[in-house]
């Protein structure tokens, strides 16, 4: 063996079987993202054998204050792309595996099946739960970070018979509710901490390390340095339910009585000739120059689906109640993200 | 008695950091959800989890004297 893992090495607990048992791992990265890029180069670095990165996403401007595995160059590039460039230039010895794709109820089986552990550094609920039952159904542990403004939990599950995400919130809440980084912000060191506190746990799981810390939630606020480590039982109940399911059920949010018309990008390739409305003020910024994009003030044809869509979502979903339309649908995304789809469907 | 409770997240936005509440003594955490949701109103809309005395509680535990955590879920990555 080399010299590049010598300062692990040199750790008492480490050693030769833990470094050998990170170069046979097989870790999926789901999110390349803030927390993606805080925790993919430890993965690298270290000698993760093969990583997988997933996420459907390109960089934005928006991106770089937080996401530093990117730079300006990069800014319209898919982020797994562009990650598994910078961690194979960071370590060559190891494998990456791009997959610029929705991570999604049909696929996410097979994506994490032969896999080691799944770390779940995503930036929504709808996700984070399907990790978590495809985990769970697949019996393969996972990591999940997740923020808010400037706090974060982090918390190592299903490893060993251990606890799941369901255990500490058994139902995914509505995300009108608890508004993501694209709503509120996020304060960019935050996302280096969580994923800091992430790669630690992953790379103890993978090299087979005694001292994963299963079963506790860990909490930090960078505004305070107040930080927890709360201890959670496994629910056995919540366990079974999704053991025992036919197949991997979509995560339905429980956005109340207008969640039918609410749609996700990834929902998006289900439609046949959709057609998209934008419902922003006139002129407003960014402005889209697409075939399939009108203005609201145009007269929208009864035979195509109909998706409005704002900044946010949330004028869209505004007027998704008000236009009298056979199949009228809002975009509940960000409007970067939905820009980003656009020129992805362009390419392709 | 008076029991401290601390918000997290949103929580901390919505009903402050730190408030407290009068209940009586001994009474379950299904019992305590339920006096949460009547005093802070909204709470209902959002999945939370309590915790006391460095851990999670289930809905059957009693409550001991200690301060009440309310925890949400954070969505962003």
């Amino acid at each position: 063996m080399n010299t590049r893992y010598d300062r692990h090495m040199k750790l008492k607990g480490w050693g030769v079987q833990a470094q050998e048992q990170l170069r046979t791992a097989h870790a999926v990265v789901v999110g390349a993202g803030g927390l993606g890029s805080a925790v993919l180069p430890y993965l690298a670095s270290a000698g993760v054998g093969k990583i997988s990165v997933v996420d459907y996403d390109r960089v934005s401007l928006s991106n770089l204050q937080r996401q530093v595995l990117y730079a300006e160059e990069d800014i319209s590039r898919l982020k797994a792309e562009v990650a598994a460039e910078k961690l194979s230039a960071l370590n060559r010895e190891i494998e990456l595996v791009v997959l610029s794709q929705v991570f999604e109820p049909h696929t996410a089986e097979n994506i994490i099946r032969e896999c080691d552990l799944v770390i779940d550094c995503t930036d929504n609920f709808r996700t984070r739960y399907l990790i978590n039952d495809a985990c769970v159904r697949t019996d393969v542990p996972f990591i999940f970070g997740a923020l808010y403004t400037y706090s974060g939990q982090m918390a190592v599950c299903n490893y060993q018979g251990s606890a799941t995400y369901r255990c500490l919130f058994k139902e995914p809440p509505t995300d009108a509710v608890i508004p993501n980084c694209a709503e509120i912000g996020v304060f960019s060191p935050l996302v280096a901490l969580i994923g800091s506190l992430m790669a630690a746990e992953a790379l103890k799981v993978l090299a087979g390390l005694e001292s994963v810390q299963t079963d506790r939630l860990f909490t930090y606020d960078l505004l305070t340095h107040q930080q927890h480590a709360l201890a959670f039982k496994a629910d056995v109940n919540a366990i079974a339910r999704i053991k025992n399911l036919n197949r991997i059920e979509p995560i339905a949010l429980n956005d109340c009585d207008w969640n039918d018309q609410a749609l996700y990008l990834s929902d998006l390739e289900e439609l046949k000739d959709p057609l998209f409305v934008d419902v922003r003020e006139a002129g407003e910024h960014p402005l889209l120059d697409y075939p399939e994009v009108v203005a609201l003030s145009q007269k929208l044809p009864n035979d195509r689906p109909v998706i409005l869509f704002c900044a946010s979502g949330k004028r869209a979903h505004h007027w998704a109640q008000k236009i009298e339309h056979e199949n009228v649908y809002y975009l509940k995304e960000d409007i970067e993200d939905f820009i980003h789809y656009l020129n992805h469907m362009k390419h392709d | 008695m008076e029991y401290r409770l601390n918000f997290y997240g949103p929580f901390e936005e919505l009903f402050g950091a730190h408030r407290t509440i009068q209940l009586e003594e001994g009474i379950h955490f299904s019992e305590l959800r339920e006096k949460l949701e009547e005093a802070f109103k909204g709470l209902d809309a959002y999945p939370y989890t309590l915790a006391q005395d460095g851990a999670m509680k289930s809905d059957e535990e009693e409550l001991s004297t200690s301060a009440i955590e309310v925890f949400p879920p954070f969505s962003g990555g």
